[in-house]
């Protein structure tokens, strides 16, 4: 592989495997690291048979999980350490009838606390099963469930009044 | 899924629009060069040779655990092709990152796994979804169980 074949490479994955670290690790260089990272492992791998949808699904599921290890590692494996201990509610939460524009929700994600906000992006955004997440984070696949209706029910109490606050 | 679950899986691409930091595309540039600097060069028909070897070993490993296969590697994901490959492919990429640096190893994972042109794409779009799910959980479920092997023997 030539340079300009790498760079190449780089401009047709990097984006959203930034923007995927980017959600889990809340850190520029972080995510920059971790993507790096999995293109570099890509590549390396010398593998040529695979289309670019494979290519960019392995680097994407590569990327996640690199992310939850490296996110894992900085708060010390902690991440999910108070959901046991959360007391707010766990049933099916739904929003008002009315969905706020996208760009409230995707800042109301962002505001929520570590395992909530993860495992709510890890679900709906990656678009992962909870056997994939459990396997990822080493977390029981109960305990993922509750976390993502707890999250709802948190992103939903943030929304409810989205209009006041537009 | 409810409504506004949609909603936000509809619109996931436009999460998507960070920009790269700046110069990043240049400080990875130079991290693929020094990777290939270190990079020991394989003359080419050793690599053929070596290629021809592992592949073979991957095909024999496969048929000597057909009558073993009984994990049920795609628990939990729906019954669609789509989620059935890409969880087989996810499975793959944790297996590729277990196998760690080690070549002849990744030689073997990839005669084993890579597919020319995925079966996903060669099913016949007549047959019905779940039958289509049914065959790929088959087929990836015994590449699996050839790859679950493969890192265990190279483990001992």
């Amino acid at each position: 592989m030539t340079r300009q074949e790498a760079a190449q490479f780089y401009r047709m994955h990097s984006q959203p495997l930034y923007n995927a670290a980017l959600r889990i690790l809340h850190s520029r260089a972080d995510a920059e690291e971790v993507m790096q990272d999995t293109l570099l492992k890509y590549l390396s791998l010398g593998v040529k048979s695979a289309s670019d949808a494979q290519a960019a699904a392995w680097l994407r599921t590569t990327c996640v999980r690199r992310s939850i290890d490296l996110l894992r590692a900085r708060k010390k494996d902690l991440v999910f350490e108070d959901v046991e201990a959360a007391g707010d509610v766990a049933e099916d939460t739904d929003l008002a009838e009315e969905i706020p524009p996208f760009a409230i929700i995707r800042n109301a994600m962002e505001e929520l606390p570590s395992p909530y906000g993860l495992v709510l992006n890890l679900v709906l955004i990656e678009g992962l099963s909870y056997a994939e997440i459990a396997k990822m984070t080493g977390q029981k696949e109960n305990t993922l469930r509750s976390v993502y209706a707890r999250g709802k029910a948190r992103l939903a109490a943030k929304l409810k009044n989205w209009k006041d606050h537009e | 899924m409810n409504n506004w679950e949609t909603y936000i899986r509809q619109h996931a691409a436009e999460l998507d629009t960070a920009p790269l930091p700046e110069e990043a595309e240049e400080r990875f540039l130079e991290r693929w060069e020094a990777g290939n600097a270190r990079r020991v060069r394989i003359p080419r028909v050793r690599r053929i040779v070596l290629w021809c070897v592992s592949a073979a070993a991957a095909v024999a490993l496969l048929f000597l655990l057909r009558p073993f296969a009984s994990r049920d590697w795609f628990r939990g994901i729906d019954n669609t092709p789509e989620a059935i490959y890409s969880s087989y492919l996810a499975q793959v990429a944790d297996a590729w990152e277990q196998a760690g640096p080690d070549e002849s190893l990744s030689d073997q994972l990839s005669s084993l796994t890579e597919e020319a042109v995925p079966l996903l794409e060669q099913l016949p779009e007549e047959l019905p979804v779940e039958e289509q799910a049914q065959i790929l959980r088959e087929y990836y479920g015994s590449l699996l169980d050839g790859v679950d092997v493969l890192l265990k023997t190279h483990k001992q």
